[in-house]
């Protein structure tokens, strides 16, 4: 744009002005270094991994299983692995073979005559996954606690091998019937596979949800 | 930071969803959002607040850019429009403010007071007005680029930054002649 006249000298005057005050207002300050949207991008970032992998409603339930199976001891256990990447790797392979094995189980009622609704075999197929992990951490779990208290003290074996000493927590190891199994050792079952699962089933689906349009 | 003018909105091959491209186009154009939102804001926190707030939106709707308009522009718009909302906002505390104080004249602000009389004037247009300006005036931005960060046809620019241009020169004249000294916003889409 070519200024012309009073109205020129005005644009000079106008870019002049803008350009100090710009200058003497500076460069954004440090927030600006490490931008919000970062943020949203790790979040994405982590949901994306995490449901390429499992999927939403297994996503939930890996997490209702370190939720609710006590955290990184249980894991640990379940998994044999201290390495939080592996924990995860580990739980999702778990999972993902459920899903599997109650695929193919479903696969083999949908045959039968009776139809089902799509709602209630989606619910029992979360129960089947459910108990399936669940079961799968109890025997690792198991395996891992026998394995430890191989090495460790004949108290420490005492307590493992016999299990009634404690009905109310430790009855649950090893029966691996999806309700509230996964507990720790002396936390007892604080809930069941099936509840968790939806629970943080519905978390993930809120971390998908698509993000509002910024109305540009 | 504004003197050489190498506009990233020139240089092609930003992928809509791509992270990378996003950081890439985030480090090209902050320091020129940052530049038209302290202009037409009051302060620097208000215009750091639009800039992050700006960016989280265009971070969320990156997927469905479309190439068809320069990424700066875009990213521009974006960032008047929170800039508008955010004055909106702080029109009314003006409002409430006055109310509070019975009609007592407000106390000056001391960051304003120090101000160029010109930008302070500027800030007293309709934001998109303003807005006009600051991306004629102080990017360099044609009337495409212009319309594009608008969100108006490209043959209104023109009409708007004469009136703009108009608006602002009576103001520097006799600023009571202007409507008020606050916000006036509804008239943006008088020339649409």
């Amino acid at each position: 744009m070519k200024p012309t006249g009073s109205n020129g000298d005005f644009e000079r005057r106008l870019e002049r002005e803008l350009r100090l005050h710009v200058a003497s207002a500076q460069e954004p300050g440090r927030r600006a270094a490490r931008p919000a949207y970062l943020a949203a991008s790790r979040r994405g970032g982590q949901s994306l991994t995490t449901s390429g992998i499992l999927g939403k409603g297994a996503a939930g339930l890996v997490a209702a299983v370190l939720t609710v199976g006590g955290g990184s001891a249980v894991a640990m256990a379940a998994t044999g692995s201290h390495n939080p990447g592996e924990l995860v790797q580990s739980v999702a392979q778990i999972v993902a073979g459920c899903k599997d094995k109650v695929r193919v189980d479903d696969h083999d009622k949908s045959t039968a005559p009776d139809v089902d609704t799509h709602a209630a075999s989606a619910a029992r197929n979360n129960h089947g996954i459910g108990q399936c992990v669940s079961s799968q951490v109890n025997h690792n779990q198991n395996g891992e606690r026998h394995q430890q208290a191989n090495g460790v003290t004949d108290a420490d074996e005492r307590k493992t091998a016999s299990p009634s000493t404690s009905p109310g927590t430790h009855q649950d190891h090893g029966q691996g019937n999806g309700s509230g199994s996964v507990g720790a050792p002396g936390q007892g079952g604080s809930g069941n596979g099936t509840g968790g699962q939806s629970d943080h089933g519905k978390a993930g689906d809120h971390g998908h949800k698509p993000s509002p349009s910024p109305h540009p | 930071m504004e003197g050489s003018p190498q506009p990233e909105r020139e240089r092609p091959g930003y992928r809509p969803g791509s992270v990378e491209d996003f950081d890439r186009l985030y480090e090209a154009t902050n320091h020129r959002l940052f530049a038209t939102l302290v202009t037409l804001l009051r302060d620097r926190d208000a215009a750091e607040d639009c800039l992050q707030e700006a960016y989280l939106r265009a971070f969320r709707a990156w997927q469905r850019w479309r190439a068809d308009a320069p990424a700066e522009a875009w990213l521009h718009r974006i960032a008047i429009n929170v800039a508008v909302s955010y004055r909106r906002r702080e029109r009314l505390r003006e409002v409430g403010e006055l109310i509070r104080r019975l009609g007592l004249p407000p106390d000056p602000d001391p960051a304003e007071l120090v101000v160029p009389e010109l930008v302070r004037e500027l800030r007293a247009l309709p934001s998109k007005h303003a807005a006009a300006l600051v991306l004629r005036h102080l990017h360099g931005y044609s009337n495409r680029e212009i319309a594009h960060a608008l969100g108006v046809p490209e043959r209104t620019i023109a009409s708007r930054l004469a009136a703009a241009r108009n608006r602002l020169q009576a103001r520097l004249v006799d600023p009571s002649e202007a409507e008020s000294g606050t916000w006036q916003e509804p008239s943006v889409s008088s020339d649409k």
